[in-house]
């Protein structure tokens, strides 16, 4: 049966975040290229094919629902830092230290920032805790527009163009509707991002005091 | 450019450790209300300055890795990136579709078009073969003035094996089709590529464009919480129909979508579907959806966690009511309402209704006359009395006009399984319900299902009224074990609301 694009992209996004994840895992134990090439194969082959008239990645789908435009990139970022490993001789890590040759040079501290100050918002109004519902603004999303505009020209000026390309390749998918979902929100924003830069923050807050703990106690701040 | 940056070094001779001098004073005397110990605000203003230093630090490493504003290459490739970003916008703008007409489509067969008829009411099963628990039954009328019934039945409420099943009424015959299976698990999981857990509450609705819908929701993960919606579509009033199709409806993994109630037409032929909400809180939207079941808007009824399966009844072009189930414990045990003025775009805070209602579905109609006609369980516990009622007023007061299904023993809840089941055996042989095939085996089927911890009590819940020119059909489970219509003209309800205001 032919599958619709939406399918497609749904199951896409699925199959990528099964390998991100288990890239991570062989990431540490696996140095050879040609072994994560064959490792990686074999994974997405029993990723997608059914077990019991259903496949991890359809699992997957079903629990998650569809990524949105900026997870899918980075989960493809992922994948190629996982493929070249670059940066790791130049003691960088995370996502920013190689960023995805398409974009450019870039941060994308801006842009996980905006995710989270913007998730905070926008989860807790969506699921009930206000009578507006900015989910709603996603489906005739003319103002969204202007203002993904703006983040995109501040991105830009911020010298973020991973980020400010983020935001406007998930407009741009939206406008050929790329995904199942007609409402913008969905292509720039989903959980598991949020939660990825909520997690992310929090771990990088926790390191940070505890760094800042350790240098007050060697100044004698801290008793 | 560098950002600014606060410097942490001992000079008090900079602008900016001037600055930083002058913010800490006032600062500090704020951290001296809060603080007391002069130790604990030096710790907070150092922690404070060494966390804005190193945002800074960040921005400034940021800006000088990857922008350098005196190459003309960079300047260039800037403005050629802001024109992509334009032109991209400008594209996403066009596919925006236009502004919706925001104006309520009166429902055709809510016009009094009958004629004079002698009074007539009649009780009915709906075929269960299969013999499994049924609920959330749906009904529509279709053009050849056949009936078109959907329910779901399977082991039980949330079992795997859940399927949802349909059945026709033919008009000649009076006799309601063998039912079949329409949808399953294993056919919404092929069609929408996931893993679908769990099917539930179908709702049919037939279109101005003659197309007929069976909106239902299906479970990936968890309960009902976990609920989307579904839909298929056949153009040849259910002959064929199209594959299974997923209503992304929701933020949050496209959970907490739930339907129930009657869909209804705007004035463009847009289809207005009532969803509630049910993850932690439970709250009820109306989403409209254009004629292919994309959604166009989302508008929300209410917020907070006491309201569930919004049941509208338009009134006219600009005016409707939403009376919705109460999910709460909170007195009044009415059911909470709102009202729109302007088509569904705006509406009312949520204000309690006259209509005696807890935690049970909710049907109606509004008649040619402006007569509201509601179907309820009007009782403050239990689903065991099934009532009419009607509103003269546009839904300000109710009044009960007749017990669809009502027995004074259950009030009690003293009744043994033994008792239930007896009973169950004479209410099949009322008269006004038609005979069916071993009585017997039926009335021990629902007492089997009965729930008797706390004394049998019986289910005639989850009500679903349509009316068809001067007839009109109420469907609703009937202890779970059937599904049970109930079909009266217009003379005989307006005999019962005579005698129930006189």
């Amino acid at each position: 049966m032919m599958q619709s694009v939406h399918n497609i992209y749904g199951q896409a996004g699925a199959a990528l975040m099964v390998l991100v994840i288990l890239s991570s895992v062989l990431r540490p134990v696996v140095r050879s290229n040609a072994a994560r090439g064959i490792l990686l194969g074999i994974a997405f082959g029993v990723s997608v094919i059914p077990l019991g008239g259903i496949s991890l990645v359809e699992l997957l789908r079903g629990t998650t629902g569809d990524i949105s435009i900026p997870t899918f990139l980075f989960c493809v970022m992922a994948l190629t830092k996982f493929w070249s490993d670059e940066g790791k001789s130049c003691g960088q890590t995370g996502l920013a230290s190689r960023p995805f040759p398409f974009f450019g040079g870039g941060s994308l501290g801006g842009f996980f920032i905006v995710v989270l100050i913007g998730g905070c918002v926008f989860y807790p109004m969506t699921m009930g805790f206000t009578v507006t519902d900015p989910y709603a603004w996603g489906y005739a999303p003319r103002w969204m527009l202007l203002v993904c505009l703006l983040v995109t020209v501040a991105f830009e000026f911020a010298g973020q163009r991973t980020a400010s390309s983020l935001v406007l390749i998930s407009v741009g998918a939206h406008a050929l509707r790329l995904m199942e979902s007609t409402n913008l929100w969905d292509y720039l924003l989903d959980p598991v991002l949020f939660l990825a830069c909520l997690v992310g923050c929090i771990a990088a807050l926790v390191r940070w005091l505890w760094s800042c703990r350790r240098r007050n106690a060697a100044t004698g701040l801290v008793g | 450019m560098p950002s600014p940056r606060i410097e942490t070094g001992d000079s008090t001779d900079t602008p900016q450790a001037r600055c930083r001098s002058g913010n800490l004073q006032s600062g500090g005397g704020i951290l001296a209300l809060l603080f007391p110990r002069p130790r604990h605000a030096r710790l907070i203003i150092g922690l404070g300055e060494r966390f804005l230093n190193t945002v800074a630090r960040r921005m400034d490493e940021s800006n000088r890795h990857s922008t350098d504003h005196s190459s003309p290459d960079a300047s260039r490739g800037r403005r050629i990136f802001l024109a992509l970003a334009v032109l991209i916008i400008v594209l996403a703008w066009l596919r925006v579709p236009d502004p919706l007409e925001w104006k309520f489509q009166v429902d055709p067969t809510g016009e009094n078009i009958a004629k004079p008829d002698a009074p007539r009411a009649v009780k009915r099963f709906v075929p269960n073969h299969s013999g499994k628990s049924v609920h959330a039954s749906s009904i529509v009328a279709l053009p050849d003035r056949s009936l078109f019934a959907v329910w779901y039945g399977g082991t039980r409420e949330g079992h795997r094996d859940v399927s949802i099943q349909t059945s026709r009424f033919d008009p000649e015959t009076s006799v309601w089709s063998p039912d079949e299976t329409l949808i399953t698990v294993a056919r919404t999981q092929s069609a929408e590529r996931r893993y679908i857990k769990k099917l539930g509450n179908p709702v049919a609705f037939l279109d101005g464009e003659q197309k007929l819908w069976v909106f239902y929701v299906s479970v990936s993960v968890g309960g009902w919480s976990g609920a989307s919606a579904n839909f298929i579509t056949s153009t040849d009033l259910g002959k064929t129909w199209t594959v299974p199709r997923k209503i992304v409806s929701s933020p949050f993994f496209n959970m907490c979508t739930q339907i129930k109630t009657r869909p209804f037409l705007f004035a463009d032929g847009t289809i207005g579907l009532p969803v509630h909400h049910e993850m932690g809180l439970n709250f009820s939207s109306i989403l409209r959806l254009d004629r292919d079941g994309n959604p166009l808007s989302k508008r929300r009824l209410s917020a907070g966690k006491t309201t569930m399966q919004p049941m509208p009844l338009i009134i006219d072009e600009g005016n409707a009511l939403v009376l919705m189930r109460y999910h709460a414990e909170d007195l009044p045990l009415t059911a909470p309402m709102t009202r729109s003025s302007d088509g569904g775009f705006e509406w009312s805070p949520l204000a309690p209704s006259t209509l005696p209602n807890h935690d049970s579905a909710i049907a109606g109609l509004t008649l040619g006359d402006g007569t509201l006609l509601v179907a309820c369980n009007d009782q403050t516990s239990r689903r065991a009395r099934l009532s009419l009622l009607v509103s003269m007023d546009k839904g300000s007061t109710w009044q009960h006009v007749y017990h669809v299904e009502y027995n004074a023993t259950f009030d009690d809840g003293s009744m043994n399984q033994k008792e239930y089941r007896e009973w169950f055996r004479r209410l099949l042989d009322e008269p006004i319900r038609e005979p069916v095939n071993d009585p017997d085996a039926l009335a021990q089927r629902a007492a089997d299902g009965a729930n008797c911890e706390t004394g049998c009590s019986p289910e005639f819940a989850y009500p679903f009224l349509i009316q068809q020119g001067s007839e009109f059909h109420l469907l609703y489970t009937w202890n779970r074990a059937m599904i049970s219509e109930f079909e009266f003209n217009e003379s005989w309800l307006k005999e019962q609301i005579r005698g129930a205001t006189k």
